[in-house]
């Protein structure tokens, strides 16, 4: 049957069929390949994604630690009816959290900016300093060495007397 | 073959997409993020730093920082760094560089060719100059092309016939509005207008001036010459504005935003859209005049534009949604992420351009669920709707009740979860099932929808590898108005239905209960008290004449029923256990067995066992 098929195919269909078979393989093996890098990647992303979902949770609650860490220094520390305590604990629990998520704090070491951790919003110029500093104004954090958000510093730089 | 990306080189921010499978998607940057800043620094330790980390350092290194450079393409611009000079597009090339480089890391191959989009406006200098940035950094621009034409491929426009669209594009801080006509896959432009400066960093600083403003009102303290009070309200501004797209109030809350001798000062302001909209109506308005321009360029009248899309960040706000359904008196399109838009077109036109748009099996999904009825009318899905065909899937049912020879496959399709309420496709009748007590016969249905969308349905039984089929031609033919409707019908009547399929769902258990019963006063006949036989007798009897219409009826039926069997079984197994001859099997577990038995004579019943 199958021989009578073939001698009865004129040449050029077979010729055709087999160009048609080619390009389909050809179109098959591109979608298996395409899936499974899809998959693989898949794989990492959803590894990645944890983090991310933990990043974007972290980065909304931040700025209510941000507050408490304001009320807290806005009260003088020489009151003693245990309010300030109160606040302290309370922040203190929360930044407690943080370390157990695997949250870090990003240091500025040796007054060095460094645009990867750290975000200037003030420059201010000084005589009487020997070299440039860099001040925290808010804690940046970090996971995993992802930036949750970037400490926002005060550089103020060094200048010439008389400049 | 290695892939094609997509790059929306912006004046703000910078996008970049591939196509896989047919779909174009947006690749995160290093930093995590779909959007790259276009910004590019120079540190003085010699660093070039691009996006997120350029911006975070301009004001300590502003001479240094590049920002919007696409406002100065083609131009004779340069950029002084350390005696030596850039053009724009060496500095754009560093933004396309890190675009290039983050595609592969998250890609994990090399990239070697792009479709580079650029504003319809752009002349040829332009087009040439953003042409050398992709060449310089290490890409074979395939080609150029105008941002709205990618937005319109973007949704798929090329691909519906001749027609002119409106693209208004409102981004961070610019804007664009430009007419096409589109017909057999080619772009005409017919008009482009705008505002080079003009977008949503705008509407933030208004934000920004109202808090600075309220608080001098309230509190009499000046918070715009505090830098880091500033940042807090910038924050706080764009988070207002984001929110106000979908509420119509927000809370401005920054407690000890400063403070004086008298102690610390909160910030708590209300604003409302309206206030918002208020505002920043000279904002939205500002987009008006540009786009009557274009349509008088393209002496066209607004009625004459049969599409619009919306692109860009800002359009996600309410209030100039509002602007451009009032000039055209239509709902403009804005279903595709208006700040990925651009890049996904660019993606899917590099994708056509490498062929493999072409080459990609173009795969068809079933628009609605298929299934079959089962126990007591209800519908049980074999294939959720939106999956990808061709698929096929199998699931084993069993027969209601004992003794029963044929199964009738009632082949349906819809969402609604009662079966009467779908569109059925047909149906047929397994017979030649062996006698069997119910529940005990398995049998095998299967759905199989081919490339085509035909739909197979076999039943098998297992015992003995009977089977029929059937095939729905067109079963999933239906008009898109009619798989809409069919949608929304289910949503609107969600409620009504889960009640209606709870209830029967419940019947079918009491059901499967007084089965239990009855087979249990059989097998504990002469092994427990006469009285307490009697008594499941009695309340079997009540259960079954009682009207079963109402859930809590059903439910309350059920635990009578349920207490009755129990003593019953109780007492059982205490004699069994004092006898130490444990040979009788327990009653069933009637959770197990949510089935009945009162359709003597008809076949259409089955369930769901697995």
């Amino acid at each position: 049957m199958e021989e009578e098929l073939k001698e009865n195919l004129p040449a050029e269909d077979i010729a055709m069929i087999k160009e048609q078979y080619k390009e389909l393989e050809d179109k098959f093996l591109r979608l298996a390949a395409d899936f499974d890098n899809y998959r693989k990647r898949m794989a990492r992303e959803i590894e990645e994604l944890k983090d991310v979902i933990r990043i974007e949770l972290i980065r909304s609650l931040l700025p209510l630690l941000d507050d408490i860490e304001r009320a807290f220094s806005s009260i003088p520390a020489d009151r003693d009816d245990g309010i300030r305590d109160g606040i302290e604990m309370i922040m203190k629990n929360f930044q407690d959290w943080l370390t157990s998520q695997g949250v870090k704090t990003v240091e500025i070491s040796d007054d060095i900016f460094d645009p990867k951790y750290h975000e200037v919003v003030v420059v201010e110029e000084d005589e009487n300093i020997d070299k440039d500093k860099v001040e925290e104004l808010r804690t940046g954090y970090t996971l995993n060495d992802r930036v949750i958000r970037p400490t926002m510093v005060k550089i103020i730089k060094k200048v010439k007397e008389g400049n | 073959m290695a892939k094609v990306i997509g790059i929306d080189l912006g004046t703000t921010n910078s996008v970049v997409a591939f196509v896989e499978g047919g779909k174009p998607t947006v690749i995160p940057n290093a930093e995590g993020s779909r959007l790259t800043p276009s910004a590019v620094a120079f540190t003085q330790d010699g660093q070039i730093l691009v996006g997120e980390l350029a911006k975070r350092q301009a004001i300590l290194n502003p001479e240094r920082t590049i920002l919007s450079i696409k406002r100065h393409m083609g131009t004779n611009y340069k950029i002084r760094i350390d005696n030596k000079e850039y053009t724009p597009q060496e500095i754009s090339a560093m933004i396309l560089r890190k675009l290039k480089e983050d595609a592969e890391a998250y890609l994990g191959e090399k990239v070697e060719k792009a479709v580079i989009t650029v504003p319809a406006y752009f002349n040829d200098a332009q087009r040439q100059a953003t042409k050398e940035a992709g060449v310089i950094a290490g890409l074979d621009v395939m080609r150029i092309i105008n941002e709205p034409t990618a937005s319109s491929l973007a949704y798929g426009l090329d691909k519906e016939g001749t027609q002119t669209i409106l693209v208004y594009d409102l981004g961070g801080g610019t804007f664009d509005v430009s007419i096409l006509e589109i017909g057999e896959g080619v772009f005409e432009v017919k008009a482009t207008s705008g505002d080079t400066h003009l977008g949503g960093d705008d509407y933030d600083q208004r934000i920004i001036n109202f808090l600075v403003e309220e608080f001098k009102r309230k509190e009499g303290i000046d918070l715009s010459q505090d830098r880091m009070v500033l940042q807090r309200l910038k924050e706080a501004a764009e988070k207002a504005k984001i929110e106000l797209s979908s509420l119509m109030a927000t809370e401005i809350n920054l407690p000890f935003i400063t403070a004086t001798n008298s102690g610390p000062k909160h910030m708590n302001i209300t604003l409302t859209r309206a206030q918002f909209e208020a505002m920043t109506k000279d904002l939205t308005e500002r987009t008006r005049e540009p786009i009557y321009r274009a349509l008088s360029d393209a002496k066209l009248d607004p009625s004459r534009i049969d599409k619009v899309l919306l692109v860009g960040g800002s359009t996600r706000m309410p209030a100039v949604q509002r602007l451009v359904k009032e000039i055209f008196n239509k709902e403009p399109r804005k279903d595709i992420n208006p700040d990925e838009c651009v890049a996904l077109g660019a993606a899917i036109q590099g994708a056509v351009l490498a062929g493999e748009i072409r080459d990609v099996v173009l795969l068809d999904v079933t628009p609605l669920s298929l299934g079959i009825e089962t126990l007591g009318g209800v519908f049980t899905r074999m294939i959720e709707r939106n999956t990808t065909i061709p698929v096929s899937k199998s699931e084993i049912f069993t027969t209601a009740v004992d003794n029963q020879t044929a199964v009738e496959i009632h082949v349906l399709q819809g969402e609604r979860p009662m079966a009467a309420d779908n569109l059925s496709l047909g149906k047929f009748i397994l017979d030649g099932i062996p006698p069997a007590p119910r529940g005990v016969p398995k049998i095998q249905v299967t759905f199989d929808i081919d490339a085509n969308g035909i739909v197979h349905v076999s039943a098998k039984d297992l015992a003995t590898n009977k089977e029929q089929r059937i095939t729905v031609k067109g079963g999933t033919g239906l008009s898109k108005e009619e798989i809409d409707r069919m949608v929304k019908e289910a949503q609107a009547h969600a409620e009504e239905d889960r009640r209606k399929r709870e209830e029967i769902e419940a019947r079918n258990q009491l059901d499967g209960l007084i089965y239990t019963a009855e087979k249990l006063v059989k097998d504990a006949g002469g092994k427990v008290s006469q009285d307490l036989l009697d008594g499941l007798n009695k309340t079997i009897e009540e259960v079954k004449s009682s009207d079963k219409s109402d859930l809590d009826k059903i439910k309350e039926l059920t635990n009578k029923l349920n207490d009755a069997i129990y003593k019953v079984s109780t007492e059982l197994y205490a004699k069994a256990s004092a006898q130490q001859t444990s040979t009788e099997s327990p009653p069933e577990n009637q959770q197990q067995d949510s089935n009945g038995g009162k359709n003597e004579g008809t076949i259409d019943t089955d369930y769901k066992v697995q």
